[in-house]
């Protein structure tokens, strides 16, 4: 029993292992063939990494020491082609093959450890950039996301600004007028709606807080009180970025370093997977819509 | 409980991804990368000046002075890595893209090709990054960078 679940004394119906070793890498595996997309010739390393995972076939640590050195030349000189979340799961590897590298009743232990460091200096370093930017905390990077993505249009800027779509579209062809190539150099004003000024207090506090706890949270001593915000703040911080902005690469790291972090319990497999299930879901629905 | 001795191992991913973190953050704040993708700098929606906020105005000079063209598909690659990071090499890149095309002038200006109107002796290409900053009620343009080449000869 790991020394936080002990701590909080759960039943031990769900302190169980809810998911098999198997399973996790596995999921390591598929995490990283989704991030091939950003560079197809990628997936020569990551599916059959996939296809050893899938058949328990990857027990060893050094198909995923291999894999890991085989997409360093990648991460190194395509830096270009990928997101942050790729060099996360790069990293992820690396530790699966940690992991793998002791005995097997210390694997999720170690892997817990990995997966905790990981989230911690992620989080951190994401906050350590909103807190140092002074336009993250004017609230203009959120008002420019909040217009240039049309998918926050309809769900979150028309209703809760109260500017409604029809000022909100001819905001947005504003901005797209400037960006086009025949666009003006002068500035362009804006209609603002009554509540539009609460709605970016409240994503600025809610982002440097969230944010933070995280990087607090997985940071800390096991034994600290700031560990217990662990789980529900990485699955608060989940729905409320990914249910608007999915990013599948992203969404799919932070469930599999949190599964880890849990040690692959029974509670925390039931609370990622239906995170994982829900936010996947809403964004094929929306991309199908 | 006794101290796992795969504890230190254990913490060498993320000591890894903090050094590459820090490293893009130098990037980021001295050459000007863009901050919300291209590499490990998790600095996502922190700055408002990044790639969806960037763009690019061409200009092409010609005897009747600096026109402003459309970009067109096979400029595609060199405008995103001018936009992505905006160096003095990849500027020049963009910029002799632009000038390796023939161009005529059409009823509504310079295009690219060699047929629909009359050849344009181009002398030299301006190439712009531009950003936008938000201000309360206003989106203000601003031009970040430029760099121009000539023709030699022309």
């Amino acid at each position: 029993m790991s020394s936080l679940a002990a701590e909080t004394a759960l039943p031990a119906r769900l302190d169980a292992r809810g998911m098999s070793q198997r399973a996790m890498l596995a999921l390591s595996a598929g995490l990283m063939a989704i991030n091939s997309s950003h560079h197809p010739i990628t997936a020569a390393i990551s599916l059959p990494l996939l296809g050893l995972a899938l058949a328990g076939r990857a027990r060893s640590a050094w198909p995923w020491w291999l894999a890991a050195l085989a997409w360093a030349p990648f991460a190194s000189f395509g830096w270009d082609r990928f997101e942050d979340h790729v060099y996360l799961g790069w990293m992820w590897l690396l530790a699966v093959g940690i992991a793998l590298s002791g005995p097997d009743d210390e694997f999720w232990e170690r892997l817990a450890l990995s997966a905790r460091w990981l989230l911690g200096v992620t989080f951190a370093v994401a906050a350590a950039w909103k807190w140092a930017t002074p336009e993250f905390w004017s609230g203009a990077t959120f008002e420019f996301l909040v217009l240039d993505d049309s998918r926050l249009h309809v769900p979150f800027l028309a209703p809760l600004s109260g500017l409604g779509l029809a000022r909100v579209e001819a905001n947005a062809a504003l901005l797209e007028g400037l960006r086009a190539w025949n666009g003006g150099e002068g500035a362009v004003a804006l209609a603002r709606g009554p509540r539009l000024g609460w709605v970016l207090g409240a994503l600025v506090a809610w982002t440097l807080a969230i944010e933070t706890a995280i990087a607090a949270a997985f940071l800390a001593p096991d034994r600290s009180r700031l560990a217990r915000l662990r789980h529900p703040a990485l699955l608060a911080f989940l729905v409320s970025v990914y249910a608007f902005l999915p990013v599948a690469g992203f969404l799919v790291a932070l469930v599999t370093l949190g599964l880890a972090v849990g040690r692959g319990e029974r509670r925390w497999l039931a609370l990622y997977g239906l995170a994982l299930v829900a936010l996947g879901g809403t964004a094929l629905v929306r991309a199908l819509s | 409980m006794r101290p796992s001795p795969s504890r230190p191992w254990a913490a060498l991913p993320a000591l890894l991804l903090a050094a590459m973190a820090g490293l893009q953050a130098l990037r980021i704040q001295v050459q000007d990368l863009n901050s919300w993708a291209d590499g490990p700098g998790f600095a996502m929606f922190a700055k408002p000046d990044a790639l969806p906020a960037r763009f690019t105005r061409l200009h092409l000079e010609t005897e009747r002075g600096l026109e402003r063209v459309a970009p067109f598909a096979g400029l595609d690659p060199a405008i995103h890595a001018w936009r992505v990071l905006p160096s003095e090499a990849r500027g020049r890149r963009l910029a002799d893209a632009l000038l390796a095309e023939a161009f005529v002038r059409g009823p509504d200006g310079l295009r690219p090709g060699t047929s629909g109107g009359a050849p344009e002796r181009v002398l030299g290409a301006q190439v712009e990054l531009w950003s936008l900053r938000v201000e309360p009620g206003r989106l203000v343009p601003y031009r970040k960078r430029v760099v121009r080449r000539e023709l030699a000869g022309g």
